[in-house]
């Protein structure tokens, strides 16, 4: 997929579902194959010494979800908008839309591992302005990045940066 | 102290002529309606002297309402309501299959414009932003986006009617549709944190945290939103 969209930068999670591999094992071997890509680790998991000496050789950049959502979207505009890279136009868009994508589903897997603690998904309901769905459905939405689901995470991130300004632990 | 309680008393003396909280169900929504809900809930909440009203079904003018419960002046009022589909109108039940919703002339005033009008009505400011409504509400805050409510347990309808127990006396306290807002916008920010205080996520207190989030990320006024429209203008001209 790398070599596909030549992306500028490859964002990653500390744990990708994968029982002996980590997102900073990803990050090494596409740093490896590609070079001048910019290697971002974005994770609400603590760093061991290791993780964080390994890290550092790459040259990777850590974001934590707990507060750096703004910067890692800062960071990528940054990089989209030419200064380090001159990609070819048409994969250059693609490859914001895939990293914005990553982000995303970065973001959404710890929203639904919330939702998730639901007792009973298929019973509680949203209503809005008349059409009603239940959490299940909500947590299909996030999953599947739909519109509701995107709007979801993003009243998420909000709720947690309010409850952050007000001094709270979210 | 002495100033404040007469000013409280003088407040409450000339607000009992003015001040209504209207509740507009809309059948449509079944048991799922929001509106119905929160009356239900609010019932108790709020003190005697606050007049309100169930709008049930369709009559023929505000005035009618407004002289049945005794109101003489321009008034300061709560809405709880849907929007129409359109998002023009306010929806209300129709009698014999007509006048399903209701426009600016509906809400006119024979004593005049409405003092203050705080709505709880998804897209609220779309449709209070026509120029015709402006006429009838200059003053108003609202909402710039849908609401979604919980439904399946009561402790989310009584923490929604906390809420709005909340914002109506805002409304009876704020003379000025600025300090209104500031207040509405604070009471959804203790609502986002005792959602998460008292309930915690495995029984939904997260999501409900999230519906007051976007309560207070869409909560705005005839200043605020206008401000908005004028930056947003300039901007468009500018390309």
């Amino acid at each position: 997929m790398v070599k596909q969209t030549s992306p500028a930068s490859l964002v990653c999670d500390l744990k990708i579902g994968e029982p002996d591999r980590t997102g900073i094992d990803v990050l090494a071997e596409v740093g490896r194959i590609f070079p001048k890509v910019h290697l971002k680790l974005f994770t609400s998991y603590a760093l061991s010494a290791d993780e964080e000496a390994r890290l550092n050789h790459l040259g990777a950049e850590l974001y934590r979800k707990s507060d750096g959502v703004e910067e890692l979207f800062r960071d990528l505009h940054d990089l989209q908008s030419g200064a380090q890279f001159s990609l070819p136009e048409s994969s250059g868009e693609n490859a914001e839309l895939l990293r914005m994508r990553e982000v995303a589903e970065l973001l959404a897997t710890d929203f639904v591992a919330q939702l998730r603690q639901v007792k009973d998904p298929t019973k509680l309901f949203i209503v809005s302005e008349g059409t009603r769905f239940s959490i299940a459905e909500l947590i299909a939405d996030v999953e599947g990045l739909t519109d509701r689901g995107i709007e979801y995470i993003r009243l998420w991130t909000e709720s947690r940066a309010l409850l952050r300004r007000m001094g709270r632990d979210p | 102290m002495i100033k404040r309680i007469l000013g409280a008393v003088r407040q409450s003396y000339r607000l009992r002529r003015r001040f209504l909280v209207l509740f507009i169900p809309f059948d449509g929504y079944g048991e799922y309606d929001a509106v119905a809900s929160v009356e239900r809930l609010t019932r108790r909440l709020f003190p005697i002297y606050f007049k309100r009203r169930r709008l049930a079904r369709y009559v023929r003018s505000f005035s009618e309402v407004a002289s049945e419960r005794g109101l003489s002046a321009p008034t300061r009022l709560v809405l709880f309501a849907h929007p129409c589909r359109a998002h023009t109108r306010i929806a209300i039940n129709p009698i014999n299959d007509l006048e399903s919703s209701l426009g600016p002339d509906w809400w006119t005033h024979p004593a005049g414009e409405h003092e203050i009008l705080t709505a709880h009505v998804c897209n609220g400011a779309r449709i209070l932003n026509r120029p015709s409504y402006g006429r009838v509400f200059p003053r108003w805050v609202s909402y710039s986006e849908k609401l979604d409510f919980f439904v399946g347990d009561p402790r989310f309808a009584e923490q929604w009617a906390r809420v709005s127990e909340r914002i109506v006396k805002a409304t009876w306290d704020c003379d000025d549709v600025s300090r209104l807002l500031q207040r509405v916008r604070t009471i959804y920010e203790e609502a986002v944190a005792e959602a998460r205080d008292s309930i915690s996520f495995e029984e939904d207190g997260g999501v409900l945290a999230l519906h007051f989030t976007r309560c207070y990320r869409s909560v705005t006024s005839s200043e605020a939103y206008n401000g908005l429209q004028a930056e947003h203008e300039i901007a468009v001209e500018g390309l």
